[in-house]
């Protein structure tokens, strides 16, 4: 390491060596990602907007209604979560909105839920116009994909 | 000529300067942030135009539509002048330097005095500018830019002089004409650094751009101007740059003297390649404090080039 | 120092250590003094001091060396708390030193006479607490605005409404009200106030410096906090253990798994639970990637302060690659929350060996780069060396932390001095450190603490044995009644978090000490003298984070 009474060529020396660094990096692969055009990767863990699990729009999810992931929510992100007994006098949930505007995306839910219903998207961009937009009622729109997201949706998509 | 020509003939030549000035400059903001954009691994700019040539020409269109802002407890007149007089040194200045043999606006036999005097006009618009802002900031900034370009004018003439002393003319094809076939950047190594050293700092840049030191004053003296009056010192400052890149040609680098190209094609390449590595400068080098750089200035760079300036004389007049 | 240990056995296992200071912390007024278990909480001695003695007891622990680690209050109900906690660097008791005032009247001596670091964290406590500390050297809120008149941190607060009057000038600073009497009495006609944020692009978040500067020169300057404060403290109080863990990743952006390490430490060793081998292999990795990046940060920040834009860049470039790797890991790039108490959330992936070790042989060509470019840069010499010397009493007294403390010559490493992951003992590597105190000293310190965190990354790879990642722990859980202390060494120093149980599952009090506290609160001792531009490159060298002061 250099000290301060160094003499007039090494300090000289120095500067120059700092423009060979910069000059060599004209050269080097460029590390933009041109989004939106081009996609951004996401890791397959990616802890995004919550979802219940499904296969499609119509299928069963496995939520019982057990109200973990509401207690354990360190934000107050699921503000509506009700439920009702069925015919096997089991709890079944009515109505589960999720604020991803208020969501932090810990993942806490997800790792409450005793019977692993919910589940995290890999979805990234999510600018709205309004907050409103981002409370989603994940019973009746669990299958989240990118396109569908309130998102992509335009300005009147997302239920509240 | 009579008088509606001559008059016809000035217009002219006012528009085709300024045009240039102009498009010079949104070219130079161009390259400057491309060149940035490849030292620094990115794209730079790519959306507007193709690879985003255009990118400047739509910034300005932005400027130009702002609101242009008059803080309430600003120096009216002087605020509203400096931009101007800011500026106004850019167009003729071009003006004043010959791109090939007998092409440019006009050849002073005067040239090298014009180009020096009418430059430091520039610092009479930041200073007002930074005095009229009535920030803190914008006062810093003007204050120390005067005391920089102040200091740094004395190394940098005396090193043009040796120049001048070698050419016999003060005429700036003559000059060139001097440099035929041998460049004085060969003879004059030494006020070639001291000029390009200078030269940065008159157009602050870093690692001399403590005027407008943007992670200390905010912007400096521009802090307080929007719109168009903002994009005036911009336009300014890259004026700045191109000509100062052009005086390294004309004085050192042997203007439009080369081989199979045509004179003005060696000009401009010559200039360009000066202003990367202005540009390359900039985009390597921290910053200096204002102490530091005038001890650079006075104990270093002004001894060199007077010292420089005697030994020349001797070898060049004292009849070797 | 005169409290060498006898042998090199753990600090557990010689309860009668420290008999003796305890015995001369006695002879100098304490009320109560007693050994604590630290393996439980965290803490060597427990002292007790009556208001009066409080000042001859802390001179007795500045005569021994010890250094303020920390000021915090607590709501006894119906009596207020003050605690201090000292830590001599080097091998020695933790001590905390408890003075209580009984509600109403609140007042007790200050110590920032003998500690200049219990300034702020006096008039924090001032804030929270409502606690008047006599001959304070300036009593100003530090947090809340000047107009609030509620102590948020008192039990009894329960939330109030903000009244902000209409006139809402500042009261008057009596620090620039002498600096302006004295300049007048001294003749001088140039001086002025200027104003460094709280927006400005060299604060590194809402921070107001108020100097007072002749022309560019510095005469002195006080800083303004508060602008970005969100009472994580309070919410913790609020808020279940386990539902705590995400407020961990929001203190300091830079490096939150170094919190959320220290977070489930504290929670660890307050329930008696122990991770595994291959959490604690996984976390000491993460966390050093942590630090690999928030030094980064810091480098490329430091030298945009400086002036130069490209370094930025390429240490962005390289951060981002860690990046990558923590949202692989844990599924968010920045807010990880991937320590946790018994473990860690999920096991890395299975590339992550390879990736990893390709990425330290990386990093290290990148290094000597920004060694070239930067580092041996003369003009980076020239704006470094000899500006903001901390002497090593200045950094005692100001309890400063990490590579700033080191960059004052005192090699003290809570990971070395303290281990809190049985791998930083067995490991090869060393502190680093460099007594010249100066802004060169401390990037210096930095740029050796990355080689050093790349060779533990390095070789902790290889210790990664099969196992689980996560201790069986309770769903629900508990803490029992008592008080617990941990200390994990951040990117920017120790962060000690304490914690006051009552046996529900909530915490009582959680105070955090964040090292940007202490490391900042010393600029106000370097700047005297300086330049504009000195002042900028100070506070760059110290790298700090405003969200960590604020909380």
């Amino acid at each position: 390491m250099s000290d301060r009474e160094r003499g007039f060529f090494p300090g000289l020396m120095s500067l120059l060596s700092g423009l060979g660094v910069t000059f060599r990096a004209i050269f080097r692969r460029r590390v933009t990602i041109q989004y939106p055009h081009e996609p951004v990767p996401v890791s397959p863990r990616y802890r995004g907007p919550v979802h219940l699990i499904a296969e499609s729009v119509a299928s069963e999810h496995k939520c019982i209604g057990c109200l973990a992931c509401q207690r354990i929510c360190p934000t107050g992100a699921i503000p509506v979560l009700t439920t009702r007994k069925n015919e096997q006098n089991k709890n079944e949930p009515v109505d589960f909105v999720i604020d991803d505007a208020l969501c932090c995306y810990c993942g806490l839910c997800v790792e409450a839920c005793p019977t692993a219903a919910l589940e995290h998207t890999p979805i990234g961009d999510m600018a709205v116009y309004t907050p409103s937009m981002l409370r989603r009622e994940i019973l009746h729109d669990n299958t989240v994909t990118n396109e569908n997201f309130p998102t992509r949706k335009g300005k009147t998509g997302g239920k509240s | 000529m009579s008088l509606p020509e001559i008059l016809l003939r000035l217009v002219l030549a006012f528009g085709i300067v300024v045009t240039f000035v102009a498009l010079n400059a949104l070219f130079l903001v161009w390259l400057e942030r491309k060149v940035s954009a490849v030292i620094q691994n990115r794209m730079g700019p790519m959306e507007v135009g193709p690879i985003g040539l255009l990118q400047t020409m739509a910034d300005a269109l932005k400027l130009l539509g702002k609101e242009m802002i008059t803080p309430t407890s600003v120096d009216r007149i002087a605020f509203l002048l400096a931009p101007i007089i800011a500026f106004l040194p850019a167009p003729l200045l071009v003006a004043a330097i010959p791109i090939a043999e007998g092409v440019g606006a006009s050849d002073l036999n005067v040239g090298a005095i014009y180009l020096f005097a009418i430059a430091n006009i520039a610092f009479l618009g930041i200073l007002m500018a930074g005095w009229s802002s009535n920030n803190k900031y914008s006062l810093l900034g003007a204050m120390r830019a005067v005391a920089q370009n102040v200091s740094y004018e004395i190394p940098m003439l005396l090193a043009v002089l040796t120049v001048i002393l070698m050419a016999g003319s003060l005429k700036l094809s003559d000059v060139v004409a001097a440099q035929s076939p041998v460049p004085f950047i060969v003879f004059q190594p030494i006020a070639f650094v001291i000029y390009l050293i200078c030269g940065v700092a008159e157009s602050n840049r870093t690692p001399f751009d403590l005027p407008e030191a943007e992670s200390e004053l905010v912007a400096g003296y521009h802090t307080e101007f929007t719109g168009m009056r903002f994009a005036l010192f911009f336009l300014a400052e890259y004026t700045q740059v191109f000509v100062l890149s052009a005086i390294i040609t004309l004085f050192f680098l042997g203007g439009w003297n080369g081989p199979f190209l045509p004179g003005w094609l060696w000009f401009f390449l010559k200039t360009y390649v000066m202003i990367f590595i202005v540009m390359w400068l900039r985009w390597t080098y921290p910053r200096l404090r204002s102490d530091q750089l005038m001890n650079f200035n006075w104990r270093v760079l002004l001894p060199l080039a007077i010292l420089n300036l005697l030994i020349s004389t001797v070898l060049y007049r004292g009849g070797l | 120092m005169p409290l060498e240990p006898e042998s090199d056995a753990p600090v557990s296992e010689q309860p009668s250590r420290y008999l003796e200071l305890i015995e001369r912390l006695k002879k100098a007024g304490a009320s109560e003094a007693a050994a604590v278990d630290y393996d439980k909480h965290g803490m060597d001695v427990d002292v007790v001091v009556t208001p009066q003695a409080l000042h001859d007891v802390a001179r007795l622990l500045k005569s021994e060396h010890f250094a303020l680690e920390a000021g915090l209050g607590v709501d006894r109900q119906p009596e207020l708390e003050v605690l201090y906690l000292f830590k001599p660097y080097g091998a020695g008791p933790r001590v905390k030193l408890r003075v209580r005032t009984d509600r109403d009247s609140a007042t007790l001596p200050t110590l920032s006479n003998v500690f200049g670091g219990t300034d702020w964290y006096e008039r924090e406590i001032n804030d929270m607490f409502g606690i008047t500390f006599t001959d304070h050297p300036h009593p100003r809120p530090l947090i809340l605005p000047h107009y609030t008149n509620f102590h948020p941190l008192r039990k009894d607060f329960h939330g109030a409404p903000i009244v902000v009057p209409d006139d809402t000038v500042e009261i008057p600073e009596v620090d620039v009200q002498e600096a302006m009497k004295r300049g007048q009495a001294e003749g001088r006609r140039d001086d002025f106030f200027l104003n460094l944020g709280p927006q400005h692009p060299s604060t590194h978040g809402v921070l107001r410096i108020l100097l007072h500067v002749e022309g560019e020169t510095v005469l002195g300057g006080r800083c303004h906090l508060g602008y970005s404060h969100r009472g994580t403290e309070k919410l913790a109080e609020k808020k279940q253990y386990v539902q705590f863990l995400p407020y961990t990743d929001r203190m300091d952006y830079l490096s939150p798994l170094n919190y959320n390490w220290g977070y489930a430490k504290l929670l660890e060793r307050a329930a008696g639970v122990e991770s595994t081998p291959r959490a604690e292999a996984i976390r000491l990795i993460m966390a050093e990637l942590g630090r690999v990046a928030s030094h980064l940060v810091w480098l490329g920040t430091y030298l945009l302060d400086l002036g130069a834009i490209t370094p930025f860049l390429y240490c962005f470039e390289d951060r981002e690659q860690i990046l990558t790797f923590f949202e692989r890991v844990s599924g968010q790039r920045m807010m990880t929350s991937y320590i946790v108490f018994g473990g860690v959330r999920n096991d890395v992936y299975p590339e992550f060996v390879k990736e990893i070790s390709e990425f330290v042989k990386f990093e290290r060509k990148r290094l000597l780069e920004y060694e070239t470019l930067v580092i041996e840069n003369e003009i980076f010499l020239m704006r470094t060396q000899g500006v903001g010397k901390i002497s090593k009493e200045q950094a005692l007294e100001f309890g400063v932390g990490g590579p700033v403390l080191r960059g004052s010559g005192i090699a003290y490493d809570a990971r070395k001095d303290e281990p809190y992951c049985d791998l930083y003992n067995e490991l090869d590597w060393k502190v680093e450190s460099d007594a010249r105190g100066d802004c060169f000293a401390r990037s210096h310190v930095r740029m050796n603490e990355i080689v050093q965190s790349l060779n533990l990354i390095e070789q902790a790879l290889s210790k990664l044995e099969e196992g689980p990642v996560r201790a069986k722990v309770p769903r629900i859980f508990k803490v029992a009644e008592g008080e617990y202390y941990s200390v994990t060494e951040g990117p920017r120093g120790v962060i000690g978090w304490y914690l006051v149980a009552d046996g529900s599952s909530n915490p009582y009090r959680l105070k955090v000490r964040v090292p940007s506290y202490a490391n900042l609160q010393v600029v106000e001792q370097l700047i005297p003298g300086t330049r504009v531009a000195d002042v900028i490159s100070i506070l760059g060298s110290l790298d700090v984070v405003i969200p960590e002061i604020d909380r």
